[in-house]
């Protein structure tokens, strides 16, 4: 990345290769449309080209691109206004306590994970992407989003938090 | 018992084993719950874009790489010589550029306007010789105090002073040899070196440190303006010099104006 800050653009062809397919899959769970996200990782490479002079070099690259996917995506939602409505505290005491783990198949418990994960605010959906899919540590995640690594950790338990609520409903909803 | 806090959670589900023995019965369960749909989370396979992605994007990229080649230094070089002048002109003279010219100006005309009214027109030559060694000097002064500046642009302007005010030689030279083998900036390197041509005709002396500091060059566009020199200088050393460089250097571009500059050198003059 120094090298292409420093005006050799002809390295940006081997980020490109090492992450289109990461960004890719990253926009895809967020937004689980495949077009948005293919016009997205182009997005990505446009504003590495433009930005590249901003790059110092500290921190990981990957967290550097990563943060530019993440403003797209979130300039995304809020022009299009596709905020899901985040699970309000009180209807997550609602959910009934019983013993559903394992009562479904693999194969349909993933697909159920998968529709609950799409139903989540984009705040809670991308801690989770990030640090479920990207293999990304919280004092990464925190510097992504310019908070402290207990306010990631905080998030990422309300996440999951909603994500069983949404799960539990999907079931129920399926009559499982 | 162990209350978790709120920040605690993912810790906890994320462990290999829950110990049931360290938290409550209803920590327990949830911490189990969250241990699965965490694990499940990852059934959630990699998949590929479409090729239309790597089309764009290298579509976009040589967009790109055809723009940043047609601002490249070593295409305005290849410009016309007006393009060249204009460019020049337009980078060195920047409105900072005016108001400090502007001030310097301002200063020395204060000077002078002062020296007249105070001293008679009475007083001798002498002092009016003084007063003129005076203002060189301030000039002098300036113009040194300008190739010192952090910024690139003030340098450039600091080697344009050099040139208007007619520094005596061997104080520019040295301080355009001086930036030609030590500046950072490409552009400065360049404007010193195409400030030394005023410098260069009939002066070995010169003509030996810019051999020297040729080798020093890493930029092309450098090494052709000093080609550009060593060629008008016509000494057998530099001649010398630019056969040893066309055998060794890997640029075509060097390789080819070396190669102009000797058979110009080397024609039987004309009657």
């Amino acid at each position: 990345m120094l090298a292409i800050r420093e005006g050799e653009l002809h390295h940006l062809s081997t980020l490109f290769e090492r992450y289109q397919i990461p960004l890719f899959n990253f926009f895809l769970r967020l937004t689980n449309d495949r077009a948005i996200s293919e016009d997205f990782v182009q997005d990505v490479f446009i504003r590495v080209l433009k930005y590249r002079h901003t790059y110092r070099g500290e921190g990981t690259f990957k967290g550097w691109i990563f943060n530019l996917a993440r403003n797209i995506c979130m300039d995304h939602f809020r022009k299009t206004k596709r905020e899901i409505n985040g699970i309000e505290e009180q209807t997550l005491a609602q959910i009934p306590d019983e013993n559903w783990e394992g009562t479904l198949e693999n194969s349909q418990a993933a697909h159920f994970i998968r529709l609950a994960l799409t139903r989540l605010s984009p705040d809670y959906r991308e801690v989770l992407v990030l640090s479920r899919y990207h293999d990304m540590k919280y004092e990464e995640i925190a510097t992504m989003l310019n908070c402290s690594v207990a306010a990631v950790k905080v998030r990422v338990h309300r996440a999951m938090k909603a994500l069983r609520t949404h799960y539990l409903t999907l079931t129920r909803e399926q009559g499982h | 018992m162990k209350t978790l806090q709120e920040h605690e959670w993912p810790d906890h589900w994320l462990r290999e084993q829950i110990n049931p023995d360290q938290y409550s019965s209803e920590d327990v369960k949830r911490l189990q719950e969250y241990h699965f749909l965490w694990s499940i989370l990852s059934d959630w396979p990699d998949e590929n874009p479409s090729p239309q992605v790597s089309v764009r994007f290298y579509r976009l990229l040589q967009e790109e790489t055809q723009k940043q080649r047609l601002l490249s230094p070593l295409h305005r070089l290849q410009l016309p010589l007006w393009h060249k002048i204009k460019h020049q002109i337009t980078r060195i003279f920047s409105p900072r550029m005016g108001w400090q010219l502007a001030f310097g100006a301002a200063c020395i005309c204060t000077g002078l306007l002062i020296g007249r009214v105070t001293f008679s027109p009475a007083n001798t030559e002498g002092d009016f010789e003084q007063l003129r060694r005076d203002v060189y000097t301030l000039q002098d002064q300036m113009a040194a105090s300008m190739l010192q500046q952090a910024s690139a642009s003030d340098r450039l302007a600091g080697i344009d002073r050099i040139r208007t005010i007619n520094i005596p030689e061997p104080a520019a030279t040295s301080a355009l040899l001086r930036l030609l083998n030590n500046d950072p900036n490409v552009n400065v390197r360049l404007s010193a070196a195409d400030a030394l041509m005023y410098y260069v005709h009939g002066n070995p002396a010169l003509i030996k440190q810019v051999e020297e500091s040729f080798s020093k060059q890493p930029s092309p566009i450098v090494q052709s303006v000093l080609i550009e020199m060593l060629a008008q200088s016509k000494e057998k050393s530099s001649v010398r010099m630019l056969e040893e460089v066309q055998d060794q250097t890997s640029e075509p571009i060097l390789r080819e104006q070396i190669s102009q500059r000797l058979q110009t050198l080397k024609a039987p003059q004309q009657p």
